[in-house]
């Protein structure tokens, strides 16, 4: 029997999360169970299933976590090179006021 | 209220929360026991639902006449429900290991489906009721019955789909229809709860309405009515609203309240 997976979002707008799976015969079955299953608690605002065989998985951790160094990436590493722009252009202001000045 | 109307109204309450408690009960009998996993939650918690009607209903019993009613100091004979509903589905497991299959889950989801459909025109009749608590408390149990009927019609629609499961359907169909009757067996005083306005259709009317409904939807699916109609007035059916039942009804009924019986003082 095919297995769907069960996503729920919790308030209206949010993100759809993995809530777990149900084994049923078709969809329709499956929203019901899924209902029945992971939002007893009158917690969901929305529900969907996937069936298993939809989702497509990536598991290869060199393509996930390239060893290279990808550190420039990051905001935290772009943050430091603007600021280290932004001292570099007020170094060459300064140089360029300096010489004016003479 | 006149006293008569209001003992009548007292009788149809407790006879639709006999129903609601007795239907709910032999449910939760399949936690553990349905085709699958998923099956034993979605059964079993519409069981639960129904019980949660019960609860419902016999509080309202109380508003209404200010008699507390609680089901386990009751005696047998006092359940108003159909006799339909005490009918064993789910197979039991004695601890001595003897096994009983009993009648299994076809009739299990065809009872519960055919009076899924019974209850909803019900719960529409009590909804235009002059007494309006009773109307107001109705609107949350529709909600709730929308749920077991998408189930049911759903499992119905299943069941018809294959040649290997039409058969097991049909006969099921067949089992329960002959108990349908009682379902719409009326209380005592319902003719004066209609003329009152009280209740918003008699059973017979009901039962008229359902078979068109239930009639059309096994034509859908091209399922065959069984050979003597889906409600035929069968003896073995009545009773219920007055109390008498079957040999079943016994052993739910010492199975419901056999705790309670060891120490009836015993606070819970």
């Amino acid at each position: 029997m095919p297995i769907f997976e069960v996503f729920s979002q919790q308030d209206p707008g949010g993100p759809f999360i993995h809530a777990g799976s149900v084994e049923a015969p078709d969809a329709a079955l499956a929203l019901q169970y899924a209902r029945n299953s992971f939002s007893r608690r009158e917690d969901a605002f929305r529900l969907w299933v996937v069936p298993r065989t939809a989702i497509h998985e990536e598991v290869d951790l060199d393509l996930l976590r390239p060893p290279g160094d990808h550190r420039y990436r990051l905001g935290r590493y772009y943050r430091a090179n603007v600021e280290k722009r932004r001292r570099l252009k007020a170094r060459v202001a300064d140089a360029a006021g300096a010489e004016a000045d003479a | 209220m006149t006293p008569r109307a209001r003992a009548a109204l007292a009788r149809y309450l407790l006879a639709m929360a006999d129903d609601e408690l007795v239907i709910g009960y032999r449910d939760t009998e399949w936690t553990g026991a349905a085709p699958m996993l998923e099956e034993d939650l979605a059964f079993s918690s519409i069981g639960i639902d129904e019980i949660g009607h019960a609860r419902l209903f016999y509080a309202l019993l109380h508003e209404l006449t200010g008699q507390n009613i609680d089901y386990r100091a009751r005696r047998p004979q006092e359940f108003l429900h159909a006799r339909l509903l005490e009918l064993a589905a789910a197979p039991r497991y004695e601890p001595s290991g003897e096994h009983r299959p009993n009648r299994g889950w076809a009739f299990a989801i065809v009872r519960q489906y055919l009076y899924d459909r019974f209850d909803a025109l019900r719960l529409e009749s009590v909804a235009s009721s002059a007494w309006q608590p009773l109307a107001e408390a109705v609107d949350k149990v529709q909600r709730e019955e929308k749920y077991h009927l998408l189930h049911t019609s759903t499992w119905i629609a299943r069941l018809a789909e294959r040649a290997a499961t039409r058969g097991r359907l049909s006969a099921a169909l067949a089992e329960c229809c002959t108990g349908v009757a009682g379902l719409f067996e009326p209380v005592v005083g319902e003719a004066l709860l209609v003329a009152e306005g009280l209740l918003g259709a008699s059973g017979e009317t009901l039962r008229s309405r359902w078979s068109d409904q239930v009639g059309a939807e096994l034509a859908r699916h091209g399922i065959a009515v069984p050979a003597d109609g889906l409600a035929p007035l069968a003896r073995s059916a009545l009773g219920g609203r007055r109390g008498e039942h079957g040999p079943e009804w016994l052993q739910q009924w010492d199975d419901m309240t056999s705790v309670y019986r060891l120490d009836p003082a015993a606070t819970w």
